[in-house]
C-alpha cells in the first residue's frame, strides 16, 4: 500500500537538527519505506543526514511517501509532527 | 605584508609568531591507501564512529544537569547523524573509489555536506553547517586517536590566530606563551575578548579570515588599539610597532602610579580600573587605580562554566572587597543574554538580542538567579566599600522594581542574621538613550551615574559594532554622543550624585580632555590604559579642558571632533609634572 501528503515545513528554524531528529526517530517506528522529497531531491525518512541534506527552510514545501503495511498511519503520524511546528513554538 | 582590519577588543601592540588554529584542527594523512588495505580501512572508520558516539553518550550525561532539554536534544541528533548509515556508505564509497584514507574521506563528505547547507540562504539553515563541522572534528578525535591541536602544545611565546576559540580553549590560555590574540569571528563581548582584556593580551577579533590568510610561522602584529592584524609587516612597518611598544616598556609606570590623577592646574579625577575577575585588581592597583569603577560579574559565569551560587559569588565579592582595601568597588548585576554568553542559564531564541530579554531584565526575568547575586553582593557590603550598579536600566518603572529586588534580598538576609551594610550605595548604567536624553528623574532615584559609552553608542547610532558591514559608523566621536554625555553629566550634577563613565571612551587618551572638560570626575577603564589617561591628565589643564569641550560640542561630524581633540591634546599639553 502507498500513502503520500504534501506538508509546508512552518516552524521559524526550519527542519535543523532537533525537528530533523524528531521527524526521523518517528519515521523509524513505523515498517514501511518512507521517504521525504523536496523538488527534486528525495530523502530517506529514516536516515537524519538525507533528511538534513534537504536543507529545509522554513516556507519549504515537502512530499511524505510512505509504502508498506502502515503506510496510512505512518504518513498521518509524520504530517501531523510537521504541521504542529515541532512543538516549538 | 598584509593588513587585516577587525574590531579592537583589547588595546597594546604584540609582535611575535602566528600558531594558527584554523578550522581544521587535525594534519590529515593524505596518503593513497592500497586496495589491499581497505577492509582495513573500513574496519577503523566503523570502529571510530562507534567510539565517536560513546563519547557523545558520556558528554551528555555529564552536561545534563547544566544544560536545558534543548541543548541536549541536539546532542541526541549529533549522535543519530554521526551513526547514520547514509555517512557511513558515502565515508567508505570515498575509500574504495578514490583510495584516500578514512580521515581524508571524513573531510571530503563532510565538507560537501557543510556546503549543500551553506548554499542556502536562510541563516537558520545555512548556520546548520556548524553541526556537521562539529561531527567531523568529533569523528577525526576518534579515527586519530588524540587530541585535536589546541592551546597545549604551545612552547614559545606566539600571537594566536583563530577561526574562533571555544571557552574552555580562552580559559586555559597561558599568559607567559600567548603574547597576542586574533580571531576571525567574535565581537567585543566574546568570551575571547573578556579573557584577552583580562590578562591584558593584545586582541583583535572580527577579523573574518585570519586563520586562512596566516600561516604557522608568520611574523605578524597584532595591534589593539586600531584593530588590525598585519602579516608579515615590512620592516619600516616592524620597526614602528617596535618603536610603539617601547614608550610602554620605558614609561616608570611605578613612578607615575604613585603620582595623582590631576590637571596641571589641579582638577582630580579619578581613575578606576574596569574588571571581569577579582584577580585583576592587582594589576589595577599596580597600574594606580583609584578603586575599581566596574567589576563585570558575568564572568563569574564563564568560569565557573554554570550559574554560580550565592556562596561562590559572595566569595569573589568578598575577595575582591578585601584586595581593594578601603577603596571603592562598583559591583554591576549580571549583564547576560544578548550576545554573551552563559553557560547553563536558558536562552530566548530573539530576532534582535540587543533590543530583547538581556542584562537587567533577563535577570528580573530569572528572580531566583537575581536574588542569590543580591544577596551575595548585600552580604560582601558589610566587609568594604561597595557599591552596586544595575546595567541598561531603560525607564523608571524598572529601576524602581531592581530597587525592591534590593529591599526584598536585605529583609531576607536580615530574618537570618546576615551582617549587611547599613547603606549601599546603588547607581545605574546610563546606556540606554531613553536615560540618556531624560535623565533627572531616574537622577532622583539613585546614588550614582555611570555612563556605558559601548551601548549608548550602539543604542544612538543603531550600529551594531560587531556586525562588519556597519561596523565603521559606530564611532564615540559622533556629536550626538558629545551632546548626550553633556545632558547626563549636568543632570547628575542637579541632583547632585557623582557621574562616572566606564565604556571604551573612557580609557581613550584622545578623549580624556573632552571627558574631563565636559565635567566627568570619575573615570573608569581596563587596567592597561590608566598610566597613558593619568600621563594625558596631568599634561593638560582643566580650563583648556573646558573650552576644548566646549568647542567640539559645536563640530558638525565625528571625523571633526577627533581630528579637533587629538590636536587640542597634543597642543595644549603643558609639559607633565615630574
Amino acid at each position: 500500500m502507498v500513502a503520500e501528503k504534501a506538508v509546508t515545513i512552518d516552524n521559524k528554524y526550519g527542519l535543523h537538527a532537533r525537528p530533523a531528529m524528531q521527524f526521523v526517530e518517528l519515521a523509524g517506528k513505523y515498517a514501511s519505506a518512507i521517504t521525504l522529497t523536496r523538488g527534486a531531491k528525495v530523502a530517506d525518512a529514516k536516515s537524519i543526514m538525507e533528511v538534513l541534506m534537504l536543507a529545509a527552510e522554513k516556507g519549504s514545501e515537502l512530499l511524505i511517501r510512505a509504502d508498506g503495511d502502515d503506510a496510512q498511519e505512518a504518513v498521518e503520524a509524520l504530517w501531523k509532527l510537521v504541521a504542529s511546528k515541532f512543538d516549538e513554538e | 605584508m598584509e593588513i587585516l582590519k577587525g574590531i579592537a577588543v583589547s588595546p597594546g601592540v604584540a609582535i611575535s609568531t602566528a600558531y594558527v588554529l584554523g578550522r581544521e584542527r587535525y594534519a590529515i594523512p593524505t596518503r593513497a591507501v592500497d586496495p589491499a588495505d581497505f577492509e582495513a580501512e573500513v574496519v577503523r572508520f566503523r570502529a571510530a564512529v562507534v567510539k565517536a558516539a560513546e563519547e557523545l553518550e558520556a558528554l551528555k550525561d555529564r552536561l545534563r544537569s547544566t544544560l536545558a532539554d534543548r541543548y541536549v536534544a541536539i546532542l541526541d541528533a549529533h549522535r543519530a547523524m554521526l551513526t547514520d548509515e547514509r555517512l557511513s556508505q558515502d565515508v567508505i564509497g570515498r575509500v574504495r573509489d578514490e583510495r584516500v584514507t578514512a580521515e581524508r574521506a571524513v573531510v571530503l563528505v563532510l565538507a560537501e555536506y557543510a556546503r549543500t547547507l551553506e548554499a542556502v540562504e536562510d541563516p537558520y539553515i545555512s548556520q546548520r553547517a556548524g553541526d556537521i563541522f562539529d561531527i567531523q572534528q568529533r569523528l577525526l578525535g576518534a579515527l586519530m586517536g588524540r587530541r585535536a591541536a589546541g592551546m597545549s602544545d604551545i612552547t614559545e611565546p606566539v600571537v594566536i590566530v583563530a577561526h574562533e576559540l571555544t571557552p574552555t580553549e580562552t580559559l586555559a590560555i597561558d599568559r607567559a606563551r600567548v603574547v597576542g590574540l586574533a580571531t576571525d569571528g567574535g565581537g567585543s563581548a566574546s568570551h575571547t575578548s573578556i579573557v584577552a582584556r583580562a590578562l591584558s593580551i593584545p586582541a583583535v577579533v572580527g577579523l573574518g579570515r585570519a586563520s586562512a590568510a596566516v600561516v604557522a610561522g608568520d611574523t605578524v602584529v597584532i595591534d589593539g588599539d586600531k584593530g588590525l592584524l598585519v602579516v608579515n609587516p615590512d620592516s619600516a612597518t616592524l620597526e614602528r610597532y617596535r618603536a610603539a611598544q617601547k614608550p610602554a616598556a620605558a614609561a616608570p609606570a611605578g613612578l607615575l602610579r604613585d603620582l595623582p590623577a590631576v590637571t596641571v592646574d589641579g582638577r582630580a579625577v579619578r581613575l578606576m580600573g574596569n574588571i571581569e575577575v577579582p584577580e585583576e585588581i592587582s594589576s589595577a592597583l599596580a597600574n594606580g587605580a583609584d578603586g575599581i569603577g566596574l567589576f563585570r560579574t558575568e564572568f563569574l559565569f564563564l568560569r565557573a562554566g554554570h550559574e554560580p551560587s550565592e556562596e561562590e559569588q559572595f566569595f569573589a565579592y568578598l575577595q575582591a572587597a578585601r584586595m581593594l582595601g578601603g577603596k571603592p568597588l562598583v559591583i554591576r548585576t549580571f549583564d547576560l543574554g544578548g550576545e554573551k554568553l552563559a553557560v547553563g542559564v536558558k536562552h530566548y531564541v530573539e530576532r534582535n538580542p540587543s533590543l530583547g530579554c538581556r542584562s537587567i531584565r533577563f535577570s528580573m526575568e530569572n528572580p531566583a538567579m537575581f536574588r542569590a547575586q543580591l544577596r551575595a553582593i548585600l552580604r560582601a557590603s558589610a566587609h568594604g566599600n561597595i557599591r552596586l550598579l544595575f546595567p541598561m536600566i531603560s525607564s523608571v518603572e524598572e529601576l524602581k522594581r531592581a530597587k525592591a529586588f534590593v529591599d526584598e534580598a536585605r529583609k531576607e538576609l536580615a530574618a537570618r542574621g546576615v551582617p549587611v551594610a547599613e547603606k549601599i550605595p546603588t547607581g545605574i548604567m546610563v546606556e540606554v538613550p531613553s536615560v540618556a536624553v531624560a535623565p533627572d528623574a531616574f537622577a532622583a532615584q539613585v546614588d550614582f551615574f555611570s555612563v556605558g559609552t559601548n551601548d549608548l553608542i550602539q543604542y544612538t547610532l543603531a550600529v551594531e559594532r560587531v556586525n562588519e558591514h556597519v561596523a565603521w559608523l559606530f564611532n564615540p566621536a559622533h556629536p550626538a554622543i558629545l551632546r548626550l554625555l553633556k545632558n547626563i553629566v549636568e543632570a547628575a550634577a542637579r541632583a547632585r550624585i557623582p557621574v562616572s563613565i566606564c565604556g571604551e571612551m573612557a580609557g581613550d587618551p584622545v578623549f580624556t580632555m573632552f571627558l574631563t572638560g565636559v565635567g566627568f570626575e570619575e573615570l573608569s577603564m581596563t587596567p592597561p590604559a590608566i598610566p597613558r589617561v593619568k600621563r594625558t591628565l596631568r599634561s593638560i589643564s582643566y580650563k583648556d579642558a573646558k573650552a576644548a569641550a566646549d568647542r567640539a560640542l559645536q563640530l558638525e561630524n565625528a571625523r571633526e571632533v577627533t581630528a579637533f581633540l587629538m590636536e587640542s591634546v597634543t597642543a595644549a599639553a603643558k609639559p607633565p609634572l615630574r
